[in-house]
C-alpha cells in the first residue's frame, strides 16, 4: 500500500506533464472571458462574465471563451479540447461545459462542446451559430460583437437545455438576443431603434422650442430604459470577482463541436 | 527456538511484502485496463457514428452529383470495410482509409456549389466534422491509456504480475505509417 503512493504521484506528475502540452495561461478573472489579445471592451467582458456567472448559478453550466493572438501551429480542434480539459470547463459531474476559442491571426474560431451538452448542441446546430453570429461580424472586423454575440446564442441554448429561462439573472440578452435569431443580430433590432430615435428627434423638433435642452433629458430617459439593464449587469458581473474567481468544475470533452475560418 | 523464530518471521515478512506488492500492482492493471477498456469503447463509438453519417452524406451528394460514382463508390467500400473490421489494428488501418475516402469526396464536392450552399450539407458536414475530431480525441485518449498499460506490463513488477495473471500488451490504435499520412478532413467552409 505504502508503494502504491509514489507511483500514484509518478502518475499524477506524468498525466499533468501531458496535459501542459499547449501550456495555458494562468485565469486571472472568472473562467467566463479570457481575452489575451484585447478585443473587447470593458463593457463587453463585464457583460460576459454576468451572463456567464448567471447561467452557472442556475444551471452548474459554464460557457468559456478564449480569444487568444496565434495557436502557433496547433490545429484550433485540438487546442479548444486540451484547453477545455486543462481549465475544466463545465461541471465533473455533468461535463457541461462549452468553450468558444478564437485565433485572431489564424483567422480561426472554434466551439468545443462538452460530452453533457452534446445533445443540446449538436455539431450541425454550433455550426449554424457560428454562421449566423460570428463569420458575419469576423468577416466585418468586429470579433467584439462575434464573442459577445455568438456567447448570447450559446448562453440561448444551453439555458434552453435546462428549461431555465433566464430572467430571474438577466432578462437583457434574451430580449437582445431572440429578435436576431432569425437573421444576424441586431439585424432587426438596429432599424427599430433607429426609428424610435428619429420618431423622437421629430416629436422634440415639431414639438415646438427649447429643443436642446429637452432633447438632452429625452435621451437620457432612453438610454435608462434601453440599456438601463445592461449596466446594471454588469456592476454585478464586477461585484462578483471580489472575493476570488471562478474556475473550471472539472467538466471534460472529447473533439465536439465546429469551427470555421474566417 | 529463537534461532528458528528470527528466520521464520522474516520468511512471513517477505511473504507479507510480496502479497502487498503484487497485490497492488494487480489491483493498478485491472484499473489500467479498465481505463483502456472505457477508452476503447468510447473510439468505437465515434467510428460507429461516423459509419452512420455516411449513408446521409453519400444520399446527398448523390442528389446533387450522381456522376462521380467512383469516389462514392470508395467511401461505400471504404465504410463496409471499417464495418466488418475486428481487430484494433484492422480498424485503424479501414479507419485511414475511410478518412482519406471522404476527405476525397469532399474535395470532389468542392466543384458543386449547390451542394456547398445546402443546409443539409452543411449540418452534415459539420456534424461529420465534429466526429472526425472526436475519433482523434478518443483515439489519442485510447492510445494515451494503453501507453500507461503497456509500460506497467513491461516494468517491474508488473511483469511479473503480467505474467502470472496473463494481462498482455494492448494494441495501439494506429495505421501503417502510409496510411496514417490520409489528408485531413477539410470542409472548405472555411474559404468563400
Amino acid at each position: 500500500m505504502i508503494r502504491r503512493i509514489p507511483v500514484l504521484l509518478l502518475l499524477l506528475l506524468m498525466i499533468a506533464g501531458t496535459v501542459q502540452a499547449a501550456e495555458f495561461p494562468e485565469l486571472t478573472d472568472d473562467i467566463y472571458i479570457q481575452d489575451l489579445a484585447g478585443v473587447l471592451s470593458e463593457e463587453q467582458e463585464a457583460e460576459i462574465m454576468s451572463l456567464g456567472a448567471g447561467l452557472e448559478d442556475a444551471t452548474t453550466a459554464q460557457i468559456a471563451v478564449m480569444v487568444i493572438d496565434s495557436l502557433e501551429g496547433e490545429p484550433i480542434e485540438s487546442y479548444a479540447n486540451e484547453a477545455l480539459r486543462h481549465y475544466g470547463v463545465g461541471s465533473a459531474e455533468e461535463n457541461n461545459g462549452v468553450l468558444v476559442v478564437l485565433s485572431m491571426t489564424d483567422r480561426e474560431i472554434y466551439i468545443e462542446i462538452g460530452y453533457g451538452l452534446e445533445g443540446a448542441l449538436p455539431d450541425g446546430k454550433v455550426g449554424r451559430i457560428l454562421d449566423d453570429y460570428a463569420v458575419p461580424y469576423l468577416r466585418e472586423d468586429q470579433p467584439d460583437e462575434a464573442i459577445l454575440n455568438t456567447y448570447q446564442a450559446l448562453y440561448n441554448e444551453v439555458a434552453a437545455e435546462y428549461e431555465w429561462d433566464g430572467e430571474a439573472a438577466s432578462p437583457q440578452p434574451l430580449n437582445e438576443v431572440t429578435p436576431g435569431s432569425e437573421d444576424s443580430e441586431g439585424g432587426i433590432m438596429q432599424p427599430i431603434v433607429t426609428f424610435l430615435i428619429v420618431l423622437v428627434l421629430l416629436f422634440l423638433f415639431t414639438g415646438g422650442g427649447g429643443g436642446r435642452g429637452r432633447r438632452g433629458r429625452g435621451r437620457t430617459m432612453r438610454r435608462g430604459g434601453f440599456f438601463g439593464p445592461g449596466s446594471f449587469g454588469g456592476g454585478f458581473g464586477g461585484g462578483s470577482g471580489g472575493g476570488g474567481f471562478r474556475g473550471g468544475g472539472g467538466g471534460s470533452s472529447g473533439g465536439g463541436g465546429a469551427g470555421r475560418g474566417f | 527456538m529463537k534461532k528458528l523464530l528470527i528466520p521464520l518471521l522474516l520468511v512471513v515478512g517477505l511473504i507479507v511484502v510480496a502479497i502487498a506488492v503484487f497485490g497492488s500492482s494487480y489491483n493498478n492493471f485491472v484499473q489500467l485496463e479498465e481505463d483502456v477498456n472505457q477508452s476503447y469503447a468510447q473510439l468505437e463509438s465515434q467510428l460507429q457514428r461516423r459509419l452512420d453519417l455516411i449513408p446521409n452524406l453519400v444520399e446527398t451528394v448523390k442528389g446533387f452529383a450522381d456522376q462521380e460514382q467512383e469516389v462514392i463508390d470508395s467511401v461505400t467500400e471504404a465504410r463496409s470495410s471499417m464495418a466488418n473490421a475486428g481487430s484494433v489494428e484492422e480498424q485503424a488501418e479501414a479507419d485511414a482509409e475511410l478518412s482519406g475516402a471522404l476527405s476525397r469526396l469532399l474535395v470532389v464536392v468542392e466543384n458543386y456549389p449547390e451542394i456547398r450552399s445546402s443546409e443539409n450539407f452543411q449540418q452534415l458536414s459539420d456534424e461529420l466534422a465534429g466526429t472526425e475530431n472526436r475519433i482523434a480525441v478518443a483515439r489519442q485518449d485510447y492510445n494515451g491509456s494503453v501507453t500507461e498499460f503497456n509500460r506497467e506490463v513491461r516494468s517491474f513488477p508488473g511483469n511479473m504480475v503480467a505474467g502470472i495473471f496473463g494481462f498482455d500488451e494492448k494494441e495501439y490504435f494506429e495505421a501503417d505509417a502510409g496510411a496514417e499520412d490520409a489528408p485531413d478532413v477539410d470542409f472548405g467552409t472555411d474559404e468563400e
